[in-house]
C-alpha cells in the first residue's frame, strides 16, 4: 500500500512537469506571447483605402470605413488540451482589472473612407504572457466584460475611452464596429415616402436589451458575445478577420429596416445573416448552432 | 369636555399648526435640504408637500454652483461638434423644454426618429428616453445626444472631443464656474464634470406651480369646466389616471424613498400595420430591444405637466393637438385607413387593456382639454433662473 502511494505521487509529479512543458523540477518562467491580427477579404488584404470587390449577394465593391473590435476572455490551449488565460500586458490597447480584461484591435488608420470616425492610431496585436508550454489553439470572445462595458466612456481608461466604440443608448460599448461604403450606397425603401440612400453600411455588434442600474452591474438579456476557437500557432500564424465571409449572405446595397446595416437591434432584419457568420443567434443573443466563419488562422 | 371633543380640539390644533407650517413655507410648499452636498453649498429643493424628495446619484450631489454651471452648458452651442447646437436647441424653456417639432433635428441635419421629450421634473424619471431600460441616470443619458451616431445629435466624436473641451476651457467664465462647482478638483474642466453639471441643472427643472398645483395648495380655484375635466381625468370613465396618475402625471417615478420601482411601458394602439400588431420601423418601442411580440409598440407614458405647450404628441409626434389626443384615446386607439401604415390600432393585439373605447362627448373632451391646460406652469416656462444665461436682456 505504501509503495503504491509513493509510486502514484511520483507519477503525479511527472505528469505535472509534462503539463508545464518542462522536464526538470524548477518552474519554467512564463513565456511572452503575441497574437497578430489582420483583415482580409478572401485572400486580399483589407485596409482603409483598399477597394473590396465582389462582396455579398450583390457582388458589390466597397471601401472599408471602419474596422475595430474588442476581445476578451483570450486564452491559449496547449497540446494537453489545457486552456490558460493570456495575461495581457497593460498598455493603451489592453487593460486588466478585477472586472476582467479587454483588448482593442484597431485595423483602421483614419485615412480614406475611414476618416469619418477613424483615428491614425492602430493596433493589430495582443501582447502578454502565458505559462511556458506548447500552444495549439486560440480561444477568444469578441466583446467586453459587463462591468467594463457599462462604464462612462468619458471617464474610462484606455482602451475603453474611444467614443466611437461607445454604445451610449445601452450604456455600454460596441464590441465590433465594421463599416463599409459600397459603390452606389445603401438604399432603404420605407413603407411610405421615397427611398433614401446613404453611403455607409454599418455593423455595430454589442449587447442589447440591457437594464440598469448603470453602476457597472447592468445586465443585458442579449449578450451577443461572439466566441471563437481556432487551431493556432502563435509563432507562425496570425488571425484574420475575413470581411468577405462576414458579409457573404448580405446585400450591402440594401437596408431592410431599422438602422442602416445592423446595429444589433433584435428587430433588425439585416442582423441575422451577419450574426450567423459570427456564430451568434440574434434572437437569444447566445451562440448559434452553426460555427462562426469570420475568423481564421493563416500563416503570418 | 367629552373625550370626543378633546380629540377634536387636538385635531384642530394640529390642523392649525399644520396650516401655520404650510403658510410659513410659502403656501403649501416644503423645503428639503439635500445634505448630501458637502463640497458646495447645500441644495434646497423647493417642493410642494405632495412632491417627494428627488433621488440624486451619490457621486453627483446637487449644489447651486453645479446647477449654475450646468445651466450655462445646457444653453451653450459650443458643446456640439460643429458649434451649431446646444441642449436647449431641442429643449426650449417656453415649450417646457421640448422643441415644437414632431421629430427632433440633430446638429448635422439628421432627423431623429422620435420627438424631443419635455424635461420638467425629469429628476423623477427612473428611465430616460422613450423605450429603454438601460438609461437610468441623466449623466448616462447625456452621452446619447452628445456622442450618438444614429442619429447624430450634438455630434461629439473622438476627432473633436478635445477641441470642444478646449472651447469650453478657454473661457474665463467657465474656468471660474468649474472651479466653483468642483472646488476640490485640480483640473475640473472635463467631460465627466460637464455631464454632472448639466444633469444637476436638469434636476433643478421642477415644475410644481401650475394652476392645478395652486388649487391643491388652496391658492387658486379651477373653473367649473376645469373641475369637470379633473373629475373625468381621475375617474373610471376616462381612466387617464392609470398611466398619468402620479404627482408628475405619469407612471414611472423614482424618488429618494422609492421602495419598489415600477417601470411600466404601454402600447396604446397608435398603429396596427396590416392588422399584424406592427408599429412602423424604426419606432417599435421595447420590441426593438427584447424582440418579444408583446413588447411591440410599448413606450413610456409621458408626464402631462405642461402638456398644452409640448405639441405635437406621442413618441413620433404623430398627433398634432391635444384635441387629437383626446379623440385618439376616446376611440381606444387609431384606425389608419390608407397608406403604408394602414391598420386599425384599436385592434392592436398588444394594446394595453387600459386603453379601451370610452364614450366621451364633445363636452367631455373639451372639459378634459381644459383640465390638461391647468397643468401649464407659467412660472416654470418663464423663470429667469432656468432661462438662457447668454441671452441679451
Amino acid at each position: 500500500m505504501t509503495s503504491w502511494f509513493k509510486l502514484s505521487a511520483l507519477s503525479l509529479v511527472a505528469a505535472l512537469a509534462a503539463c508545464g512543458g518542462g522536464s526538470d523540477s524548477t518552474p519554467q518562467p512564463d513565456q511572452a506571447v503575441s497574437i497578430s491580427f489582420a483583415a482580409v477579404a478572401g485572400s486580399s488584404p483589407v485596409r482603409c483605402g483598399s477597394t473590396l470587390t465582389g462582396l455579398g449577394t450583390g457582388g458589390v465593391s466597397a471601401l472599408l470605413a471602419d474596422l475595430r473590435f474588442y476581445l476578451t476572455d483570450i486564452q491559449l490551449v496547449n497540446d494537453q488540451g489545457l486552456a490558460v488565460p493570456v495575461t495581457l500586458t497593460t498598455n493603451n490597447w489592453q487593460q486588466t482589472s478585477t472586472s476582467g480584461h479587454v483588448a482593442l484591435i484597431d485595423l483602421e488608420d483614419g485615412s480614406g473612407a475611414c476618416s469619418t470616425d477613424g483615428t491614425p492610431e492602430t493596433n493589430a496585436v495582443i501582447t502578454g504572457t502565458v505559462p511556458a508550454g506548447h500552444y495549439v489553439k486560440l480561444k477568444a470572445t469578441v466583446g467586453v466584460p459587463d462591468k467594463l462595458s457599462h462604464s462612462d466612456v468619458m471617464a474610462a481608461t484606455a482602451p475603453l475611452d474611444i467614443m466611437a466604440m461607445g454604445w451610449s443608448w445601452q450604456a455600454g460599448r460596441k464590441f465590433m464596429k465594421l463599416e463599409l461604403n459600397p459603390v452606389g450606397g445603401v438604399t432603404t425603401t420605407p413603407a411610405s415616402g421615397t427611398p433614401t440612400t446613404v453611403s455607409t453600411y454599418s455593423l455595430h455588434l454589442a449587447s442589447t436589451n440591457c437594464s440598469g442600474p448603470g453602476d457597472g452591474t447592468d445586465t443585458c438579456a442579449k449578450k451577443n458575445l461572439a466566441q471563437f476557437t481556432l487551431d493556432f500557432n502563435p509563432s507562425t500564424q496570425q488571425v484574420v478577420l475575413d470581411v468577405a465571409a462576414l458579409f457573404k449572405t448580405t446585400n450591402l446595397s440594401v437596408n431592410h429596416n431599422d438602422a442602416v446595416g445592423c446595429m444589433s437591434a433584435t428587430s433588425d432584419l439585416d442582423c441575422p445573416p451577419l450574426f450567423a457568420q459570427l456564430g451568434l443567434d440574434l434572437v437569444s443573443g447566445g451562440a448559434a448552432t452553426t460555427a462562426q466563419s469570420v475568423f481564421r488562422a493563416v500563416t503570418k | 369636555m367629552t373625550s370626543t371633543s378633546v380629540a377634536y380640539a387636538r385635531l384642530s390644533a394640529a390642523a392649525l399648526a399644520l396650516g401655520t407650517l404650510l403658510t410659513g413655507c410659502g403656501g403649501g410648499g416644503v423645503s428639503v435640504t439635500d445634505t448630501s452636498a458637502t463640497a458646495n453649498s447645500a441644495w434646497q429643493w423647493t417642493l410642494p408637500s405632495y412632491f417627494p424628495t428627488p433621488k440624486v446619484p451619490a457621486d453627483n450631489p446637487m449644489s447651486a454652483e453645479k446647477v449654475d454651471l450646468g445651466r450655462h452648458l445646457f444653453y451653450d452651442k459650443r458643446l456640439s461638434g460643429n458649434g451649431t447646437m446646444a441642449c436647449a436647441s431641442c429643449h426650449q424653456q417656453d415649450k417646457a423644454f421640448t422643441d415644437g417639432l414632431a421629430q427632433a433635428v440633430g446638429s448635422t441635419g439628421d432627423i431623429h426618429p422620435r420627438s424631443a421629450q419635455p424635461l420638467a421634473n425629469v429628476a423623477y424619471a427612473p428611465l430616460l428616453t422613450w423605450a429603454n431600460k438601460s438609461l437610468t441616470s441623466l449623466e448616462q443619458q447625456m452621452l446619447v445626444p452628445l456622442m450618438g451616431v444614429d442619429p447624430v445629435e450634438m455630434g461629439i466624436n473622438d476627432a473633436n472631443k478635445a477641441q470642444v473641451l478646449q472651447r469650453i476651457s478657454d473661457l474665463p467664465l467657465y474656468q471660474a464656474k468649474f472651479q466653483a462647482a468642483f472646488a476640490q478638483e485640480a483640473n475640473p474642466v472635463n467631460w465627466v464634470n460637464i455631464t454632472k453639471a448639466v444633469s444637476s441643472f436638469q434636476r433643478s427643472l421642477i415644475s410644481a406651480n401650475s394652476r392645478y398645483d395652486q388649487q391643491l395648495q388652496g391658492k387658486a380655484v379651477l373653473t367649473e369646466q376645469e373641475q369637470r375635466g379633473q373629475r373625468l381625468f381621475f375617474g373610471e370613465k376616462a381612466e387617464c389616471f392609470h398611466c398619468h396618475g402620479s404627482f408628475n402625471f405619469n407612471d414611472q417615478v423614482v424618488h429618494a424613498s422609492t421602495r419598489v420601482l415600477e417601470t411600466p411601458f404601454h402600447n396604446t394602439g397608435l398603429y396596427n400595420i396590416g392588422g399584424t400588431g406592427a408599429f412602423p420601423t424604426p419606432n417599435r418601442g421595447l420590441f426593438e430591444l427584447t424582440g418579444l411580440a408583446a413588447d411591440m409598440g410599448k413606450f413610456r407614458a409621458q408626464s402631462l405637466r405642461n402638456v398644452a405647450v409640448t405639441a405635437p404628441y406621442m413618441h413620433d409626434g404623430s398627433i398634432a393637438t391635444l384635441e387629437g389626443v383626446l379623440d385618439f384615446y376616446a376611440a381606444g386607439g387609431r384606425n389608419i385607413t390608407s397608406g403604408p401604415y394602414a391598420g386599425d390600432g384599436r385592434q392592436n393585439p398588444n394594446k394595453s387593456s387600459l386603453v379601451a373605447q370610452i364614450n366621451l362627448s364633445a363636452q367631455d373632451k373639451a372639459d378634459l382639454v381644459a383640465f390638461l391646460k391647468t397643468l401649464t406652469d407659467e412660472e416654470f416656462l418663464t423663470n429667469p433662473k432656468l432661462a438662457n444665461p447668454f441671452a441679451s436682456p
